[in-house]
């Protein structure tokens, strides 16, 4: 198909805009100068060296991977087990199955956190605990699960499961060895996915954290509001190494691609 | 090996009633076929002796045990889907141990057995393909060894012929029904073919919104079948208005196209006024206008069909007639020629007036 | 039946954690205020009238609805070049350009709306560069505006424009456009009466979708209009949180929910779905 001339010309630029933002924090946490200068003054480890001294930023990274985990976990059981009943039940049931497990996606989440701060404070709880914030990473999360194993599962074939009980396997085993490998790739993106969305959420975070806590996102927004040192640039760079070093990992474990 | 009872089998979802009281027995060893138009309870009765699903009403008994209470990994039955449902990240021979591992077999055995069933089959050396690389037909094998390497007491089909080209279709007719009769398993086979179940069965039980028609062999399903219904849904037919009367001291059909003796499966003892009577197009001959004792018709159409030609006729009143014949076509349409019926019995439709 | 023991969880989850808090907000902006607790009894409207008749809010919602239309129209503008460039690249170059595309929503919000602020700043590299190449001696007010805000926002939302429309693109016969052609058609007209109102479908749910998260945005006006432009989020949690009027702040939240779900329904109406399918 013959394209305008301009087209790759202007496409190329959209993609160095893209790219520009967080190519420049990369470079910048290289910076061997006590302030974001860009082309860096000479290059060094420096800034990595205090973050990884800074216990404000280790404690925010660990409580970040704890709160990811603990969501994604919790949504992988409940939004495969929507996405195995939606496979299972009329295809008018499943239409208003994936508009409910897909509405977290699609409201403000400022608005949605704010709904739950009102709730838990009115349970009594309020932000204690991190009960909260759980929850709200599970909504944040939910979507994605489901999105991904429903996908999964949309060229599965039920009678995969009734030739299984036929064959003499049990409900138990027919679930371990039939459907489970067959949606295993949906549900590993599909937790890839949440566990990135939960791990980089802000608003949610922001609205519901226990008083005294935070997630690396908090902190380092915190941490910009008042300083400019190319220490945030060190910490920004470090949970995107964090974050791709999962995706790779994923990859090669469990083999899935990361298109679509 | 199996024998097979069904009791009163009812089953409804929501307000339709899928089974409606269904009662068959299955000798042991036996092809059952369950033949019905789309929707008419086939696969659900299926599922039900299966055991994925549940009946409201009735009892399953293999082998005089009810059933009804086991779920379908205890039934020891094997089972052929329409779709194959070949477990697609396992390869062929992975398929077939499946069964087999779930028995606890050990693994020598277990390799003998896929060996040989799978050469019954002939895919010995398909094994370690997985089932997208295989053709229909092949998949289709793959899932008949599955069933049957199991040794189950009663094999299972649904329809499992319907996504095949037709050539390879009627293959696998005469490949199943061999080796049936070569394992002597009793089976129960699903379609809504009639000319496949003709084919393969020693029974028929024909189906019509949730209810048993008719259970029978197939030559009499054919020759003799019990209601318009059944007549209509089993080959071509043709009805003529006719009355049943003394003849000579015997009981003899009367109908607009001659006389002919009543065929002695029927359960009419005496003459009976206004009744349909089945007339098939094979059993109509086609003679010149003017032969003796041939009534005179029209030929409306004419269609070839190699080894049959098959015709529409018209009597004078205006009906039509359904004509079969086995020799190439020898009139065209707006032909005058005269018709007979052939010298063989005739059946009358039971309890069905024109 | 069994299986309906699987949507249980689902159901509770969203129920009582989406459904209830969201009429819970409701609920809450019909109260009075109160000093002692988060909102007073008895039934009142007039946390709405105070954000209607405020002059300052009003002008604040319309300057976010605003910016949510034109950070819109700006990813529409740059995303759909793209997506169509994406979907007719060769599956080595399609593969890279997704992986682009997609490479930022790997990396979190905070951090992207960090990295505009090194690039839009007043010490930031575009000012130094403008400076260098002596284009101007003062300083160019690329971020503390509206202006930045924009592009930043038009960087993170954008791959949530080309990605809905790549996929109706790749769904659609190429025969089309050569079709379209081959009826004498130019490619300006053939886009404009073919391919146009085909990727429809994709067109919408990308600027559905980017309308309603730069329009409830909070990260990256905060950084970047470091506090000198705000936008309603920023005011809606100052009020919820800072100053702990929940009633006032819910009302301020469901007014601007309201009216951008308003401006959904008629971008809906004035689009034509007709060809669509
Ligand atoms: N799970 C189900 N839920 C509701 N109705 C069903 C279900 N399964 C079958 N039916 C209905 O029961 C009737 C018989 O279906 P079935 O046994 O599948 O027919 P067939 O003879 O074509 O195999 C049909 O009217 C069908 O709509
Ligand atoms: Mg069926």
């Amino acid at each position: 198909m013959n394209m305008p001339r301009l087209l790759p010309v202007l496409c190329c630029a959209v993609y160095f805009f893209l790219l520009a933002p967080i190519l420049v924090v990369v470079l910048a946490s290289f910076n061997a100068g006590a302030f974001l200068t860009f082309p860096p003054q000479g290059l060094s480890l420096r800034w990595y060296r205090t973050f990884f001294h800074n216990a404000v930023f280790l404690r925010a990274f660990i409580e970040s991977m704890e709160i990811a985990v603990a969501a994604t976990s919790i949504s992988a059981v409940i939004g495969t087990m929507a996405a195995l009943f939606s496979m299972r039940t009329t295809p008018a049931l499943a239409n208003i199955v994936r508009l409910g497990m897909t509405l977290p996606l699609v409201l403000p989440e400022v608005l949605t956190a704010i709904g739950l701060l009102f709730f838990f404070y009115a349970m009594g709880i309020g932000v204690h605990y991190s009960v909260a914030l759980l929850v709200g990473h599970v909504l944040l999360t939910l979507p994605f699960i489901y999105i991904n194993v429903s996908t999964s599962l949309r060229s599965f074939d039920p009678s995969w499961e009734l030739a299984a009980r036929s064959l003499g396997a049990s409900p138990f085993v027919t679930f371990y060895r039939v459907t489970m490998p067959l949606m295993k790739s949906g549900l590993t993106s599909g937790c890839l996915f949440g566990f990135i969305v939960s791990f980089d959420a802000f608003s949610t975070s922001f609205l519901l954290k226990d008083v005294g806590t935070a997630t690396l996102p908090i902190q380092l927004f915190d941490y910009l509001r008042l300083n400019f040192t190319p220490e945030a640039a060190a910490v920004s760079t470090f949970s995107i190494i964090v974050t791709f070093l999962i995706v790779i990992m994923t990859k090669t474990i469990f083999g899935i691609r990361f298109t679509k | 090996m199996t024998t097979v009872a069904i009791e009163n089998l009812t089953r409804h979802f929501g307000r339709t009633r899928a089974l409606d009281d269904i009662s068959l027995s299955i000798d042991d060893g036996h092809f059952v076929s369950f033949l019905g138009p789309s929707g008419c309870g086939k696969s659900t009765t299926l599922r039900v002796l299966a055991g994925f699903d549940a009946c409201d009403r009735g009892r399953i008994l293999f082998d005089g045990q009810d059933v009804a209470a086991l779920p379908p990994e205890q039934r020891d039955i094997g089972m052929v889907f329409q779709s194959y449902a070949l477990f697609p990240h396992m390869t062929v021979g992975q398929n077939v141990a499946f069964g087999l591992e779930m028995r606890r077999l050990p693994r020598d055995a277990i390799r003998q057995r896929v060996r040989a069933v799978l050469d019954l089959v002939h895919l010995a050396d398909h094994s370690d393909r997985h089932p997208r690389q295989l053709s229909g037909g092949q998949q289709q094998r793959v899932a008949l060894a599955r069933a049957l390497v199991i040794e189950p007491r009663i094999l299972l089909l649904d329809e499992p012929l319907a996504n095949l080209d037709a050539i390879l279709r009627e293959e696998m007719r005469v490949f199943i029904r061999e080796l049936q009769q070569r394992i002597g398993i009793t089976t129960i086979y699903v379609t809504h073919d009639q000319a496949e179940a003709m084919a393969m069965s020693d029974m028929i039980v024909v189906m019509f919104g949730g209810r048993v028609a008719q259970v029978a062999p197939p030559r009499d399903l054919y020759e003799c079948p019990g209601s318009l219904q059944v007549a209509s849904f089993v080959g071509q037919a043709n009805y003529l208005a006719g009355h049943v009367a003394h003849d000579n001291g015997q009981l003899a059909v009367v109908t607009p196209l001659g006389t002919r003796p009543l065929d002695g499966r029927s359960a009419i003892t005496a003459p009976a006024p206004a009744r349909n009577i089945l007339i098939r197009p094979e059993s109509i001959c086609i003679t010149p206008p003017a032969a003796s004792d041939a009534v005179p018709a029209t030929v409306i159409s004419v269609q070839y069909g190699g080894n049959l030609t098959n015709y529409v006729l018209a009597l004078a009143d205006g009906q039509q007639l359904h004509v079969q014949t086995a020799t190439p076509p020898s009139h065209a349409g707006g032909d005058r020629v005269g018709v007979r019926l052939a010298d063989a019995p005739l059946w009358v439709i039971p309890d069905c007036r024109p | 039946m069994r299986k309906y023991l699987l949507i249980v969880p689902a159901v509770v989850v969203l129920l009582v954690f989406l459904v209830i808090p969201y009429i819970d907000i409701i609920f809450i902006s019909l109260h009075p205020a109160a000093d002692d607790r988060p909102y007073g009894s008895g039934f009142t409207l007039r946390n709405y009238v105070q954000v209607l008749t405020d002059g300052y809010l009003v002008h604040q919602t319309a300057m976010t609805l605003w910016i949510g239309l034109v950070t819109t129209c700006a990813t529409l503008v740059l995303g759909f070049p793209v997506a169509w460039f994406m979907a007719h690249s060769s599956a080595r170059a399609r593969a890279i350009q997704q992986g682009i595309v997609l490479m930022p929503l790997l990396v979190g919000i905070v951090v992207r709306s960090y990295g505009w602020t090194v690039i839009l700043g007043n010490n930031g590299i575009l000012n130094r560069l403008a400076r260098d190449i002596g284009l101007t001696r003062s300083v160019l007010p690329l971020m503390y505006n509206s202006l930045g805000i924009v592009i930043a926002l038009t960087h993170v939302f954008l791959p949530f424009m080309i990605l809905p429309i790549f996929g109706t693109i790749r769904s659609l016969d190429p025969a089309l456009f050569l079709a379209g052609r081959s009826l004498g058609a130019s490619p300006a007209i053939t886009m404009r009466r073919v391919i146009l109102p085909l990727t429809m479908p994709g067109i919408q749910s990308g600027c559905v979708l980017v309308f309603i998260l730069s329009v409830s945005a909070y990260v990256t006006p905060m950084l970047i209009g470091g506090m000198r432009v705000k936008t309603m989020p920023m005011t809606v949690v100052n009020t919820l949180i800072d100053a702990f009027q929940w009633p006032f702040g819910a009302a301020q939240a469901l007014v601007l929910s309201a009216i951008g779900a308003l401006i959904v329904l008629v971008f809906f109406r004035l689009t034509p779905l007709r060809w669509s399918r």
